[in-house]
């Protein structure tokens, strides 16, 4: 009997086809709008978090415990004696979640050129390592990023250079008490002038090379204040952060930081704005679902008078329901095989060219800390994806059953009335 | 003309005749417009609380600065006395007093800041207490302490909370400002160790957190005459006059009237487009966002006009074979149908329009409160108000309103015609 009722939902199907194409059409372009809408929004979100800590900070720090957040000269990781980098540096990769490592040094001076200063944040990074972590050496504006070549090369944001008043070769002077209490100060070269967007790098940060800044804080080699790290997958930043912890902590006393411990402003945005867009994609599933229940309902409905005639030649109301519900299960799976087959050239695009806003905002924007480019990458959702299609097929189910339903009550002669 | 009369008198039965179903249809239609207000409303409640925000943090949604500072964000160009007092007599007059809502002279500079513990470099702007809580929302973000007063000693200051913990500073806490006393540009040059850098002995009035690193680590506040005494300014100058609208829209317009006011004094009148070039383009990204969501939802309730009314007169084709057989013309069928798609669309925009404009109300009022989204607990600072609150004007009412109506329009022409076309012997076979 069941083989038979397949077959007699098979042929209603292909009976009416425009009917079935109209129901089809709503259930499938629904199901092809949510799927743009939630990769469009997954890909916002994790562009948020890959932007904000790729420029400067990097997804994972390691620091010496104490030294985050007041960055105190003297807590360099191992303490005064600091520790072997190249081993601390391996022992960390060891791990294979990790892609990339670098190792940094922070200061504080006033630096000062021709007739103007003004207080500045340090940063030594090593530079053929820190650019495999961060993406700061492709934000130069003018110039070059650190080379071997210029020893003393330093990198300022635009704006410092504009308010001090410096160009490209300026020399510059920074004046700095150094971790021994006396004063370093020493002459530098403006290699590269950068331009990030980010108001705090603009006009607050001068990049140098590890070493030459080591030398300046009068440091050991040995000494170096942080590690940055890059993961494979930035989803596993936490964990990796708390099994590094654990694993490292076993030789040496260290606190290590995932990108939501560093930068709470931008977790608290990304959140924020997870929420919106939940809120959003509820709404616009909620469209989808009046669409595909006021299609189903109708189509179903205006079949009364074919289901009394089914009853009238003997078909049992539960079977009646059974056909109908297999039909619109039918239907429902063929239609959301039809919306994804629509949506994936979509979800592809958006995932390998991103969509050009460009026109709407001009270049480099930056959110909350985070620097945001004018192209906007989707992303794949998968949990969004099939609890889209899971609503919408339990959708059309409970929209085709309740006209069935309400037909199954009636009499053969009733239901045949009806035109 | 009675023919016109007796077929929308059809129409209307028709839709009449099964009351469930039109209703049903009406409300599906009526909740896609409800929903599509709900969601305009939100998107440009978010957007508007962006620019109120960014505006308030900033230089306020018109600053008057001297010419060239926007560029160079040289401290050394500053607004001459008689300048500062002409715009604030000018917005004293008349219309624009009423469509000013705040205005705060500001003095800034760069210093220094040191205690026993650390020393950071900060941003010192120099305020009248009274009139920057008119204009910036720092005053009412203040989580320890209070905001400036105007009988404050002169030694009081507010800073981040960020800074503070930098520092190691709380309430009461003393710490050193160094500064730069700025020389005109052309004047003679200074050097870094010369007499020109003064300090002065600051006393911690009140801490406040915006959730921003760039303010919080860095902006402290000084009364205006304290900063003035400090970087050595003569009475009145300042670096700039930021001015809170009631209305950002009203932004442009009192920008040239200020403007025109202002002619030839060496001012640069700025609307906060323009002096907050960054704010500018983040509205700009999530006009960008609002108008690919606003395109989705609107391809959705369309597909669902279209569906619903496809499905509402296709299947009718017995029925209008009856009518035909009656003796309809075919035009007559036709205006019989879109008649009644029409009557059946102003009933759903109706509804629509009732539940939309009640949900919209309510999230304008009480807001949506997204705090759930922060499982762990609120973090101490947010950016951004975490209730958001729904703003939509009657311009976009009547524009989603007349785009539903538009589309239910075109998309039941399609149905007519088909209507017109119906064969009578093939219509009238009995399923």
């Amino acid at each position: 009997m069941s083989g038979g009722l397949l077959q007699l939902a098979w042929r209603n199907l292909w009976r009416n086809r425009r009917r079935t194409f109209i129901t089809m059409a709503a259930i499938a372009f629904g199901y092809a709008m949510l799927l743009f809408v939630a990769c469009l929004m997954a890909g916002l979100r994790w562009q948020m978090i890959q932007n904000g800590t790729c420029l400067v900070m990097s997804q994972i720090q390691i620091h010496a415990p104490g030294y985050y957040p007041n960055r105190s000269l003297q807590k360099t990781l191992g303490g005064r004696k600091g520790t072997d980098v190249s081993a601390l540096l391996a022992s960390i990769s060891a791990d294979r979640r990790v892609s990339a490592v670098a190792p940094r040094v922070y200061g504080y001076a006033l630096l000062s050129a021709a007739h103007r200063s003004a207080g500045v944040e340090l940063m030594g990074v090593v530079p053929d390592q820190e650019p495999k972590i961060t993406t700061l050496n492709t934000q130069i504006a003018k110039g070059t990023y650190l080379t071997a070549r210029v020893p003393k090369g330093v990198v300022i944001g635009d704006k410092l250079a504009s308010t001090i008043g410096i160009e490209l070769n300026s020399e510059i002077v920074l004046l700095t008490q150094a971790a021994d209490g006396s004063m370093g100060n020493d002459v530098y070269t403006v290699v590269g002038i950068l331009h990030t967007g980010l108001d705090a790098v603009d006009r607050g940060l001068v990049l140098m090379s590890l070493s030459s800044l080591q030398d300046l804080l009068h440091l050991a080699p040995t000494r170096i204040h942080e590690v940055g790290i890059k993961l494979s997958h930035i989803t596993a930043a936490t964990a990796v952060a708390a099994a590094l912890e654990v694993r490292l902590g076993k030789n040496l006393p260290v606190r290590v930081m995932a990108w939501p411990e560093l930068a709470p402003e931008l977790a608290n945005y990304v959140q924020f704005n997870h929420g919106v867009t939940v809120v959003l994609f509820f709404i616009f599933f909620l469209v989808a679902v009046i669409g595909v229940m006021n299609t189903m309902l109708m189509a179903v409905y205006e079949r009364t008078r074919e289901f009394g005639m089914l009853m009238a030649v003997g078909m049992r109301p539960s079977q009646v329901i059974g056909l109908i519900l297999t039909e619109a299960a039918g239907l429902g799976v063929a239609s959301l095989v039809v919306g994804a087959t629509l949506g994936v050239p979509l979800l592809w695009y958006l995932q390998v060219h991103g969509l050009d806003l460009g026109g709407a905002t001009g270049g480099v924007v930056s959110v909350a800390g985070v620097v945001v480019g004018h192209l906007w990458y989707g992303r794949q959702d998968f949990p969004a994806y099939s609890q889209a299609a899971a609503g919408l097929a339990a959708t059309a189910l409970v929209s085709a059953l309740y006209p069935a339903w309400r037909a199954a009550q009636l009499r053969p002669t009733e239901a045949m009335r009806k035109v | 003309m009675t023919n016109l009369y007796l077929l929308v008198k059809i129409s209307w039965r028709n839709l009449w005749r099964n009351p469930r179903g039109t209703l049903l249809t009406a409300l599906a239609l009526g909740l896609g417009l409800a929903l599509l207000l709900i969601s305009l409303g939100l998107l440009d409640g978010g957007h508007e609380q962006t620019i109120a925000d960014g505006v308030r943090f900033g230089p306020g949604h018109v600053v008057v600065q001297a010419k060239g500072y926007q560029d160079s964000s040289s401290d050394e160009l500053l607004l001459p006395a008689q300048v500062v007092s002409n715009i604030e007599g000018f917005l004293q007059t008349g219309k624009i007093k009423q469509v000013v809502r705040g205005v705060s002279p500001r003095l800034l500079a760069t210093g220094l800041l040191s205690t026993s513990a650390s020393s950071a470099g900060v941003r010192v702007v120099g305020v009248i207490p009274k009139d920057d809580r008119a204009v910036s929302l720092i005053p009412q973000r203040m989580v320890e302490g209070t905001w400036l007063t105007s009988d404050d000693k002169l030694s009081g200051v507010v800073i981040g909370d960020e800074l503070a913990r930098k520092l190691e500073l709380k309430i009461g806490s003393k710490a050193v400002l160094m500064t730069q006393s700025l020389q005109p540009p052309g004047s003679k040059p200074v050097s870094v160790d010369g007499d020109e850098m003064q300090s002065t002995l600051l006393r911690v009035s009140g801490i406040f957190r915006t959730g921003l690193q760039a303010i919080d680590a860095n902006m402290i506040f000084v009364p205006l005459s304290a900063a003035q005494a400090l970087l050595g300014v003569s009475d009145g100058q300042v670096t700039q006059v930021a001015l809170l609208l009631v209305k950002e829209g009203d932004s442009p317009l009192v920008a040239r009237a200020l403007r025109k006011q202002l002619t030839g004094s060496p001012v640069e009148v700025l609307t906060w487009r323009e002096s907050l070039p960054m704010l500018a383009q983040i509205l700009g990204l999530d006009h960008a966002f609002n108008y690919i969501m606003n395109g989705v939802i609107l391809a959705m309730v369309g597909l669902g006009i279209l569906n619903t009314i496809l499905m509402r007169v296709l299947e009718r084709r017995y029925e209008f074979g009856v009518s035909k057989a009656l003796g309809l013309r075919p035009r007559q069928l036709a205006v019989m149908v879109v008649g009644e798609s029409l009557a059946l669309t102003a009933i759903s925009l109706t509804l629509g329009l009732v539940l939309g404009l009640s949900v919209q109300h309510y999230f304008a009022t009480a807001g949506l409160d997204l705090r759930w989204v922060f499982k762990a607990g609120l973090p101490p600072a947010l950016v951004f108000d975490p209730i958001l609150y729904s703003r939509l004007s009657v311009a976009r009412i009547v524009w989603s309103v007349s785009i539903v109506f538009a589309m239910a329009t075109i998309i039941s022409f399609y149905p007519a015609l088909k209507a017109a076309q119906t064969d009578l012997p093939d219509a009238l076979k009995v399923l």
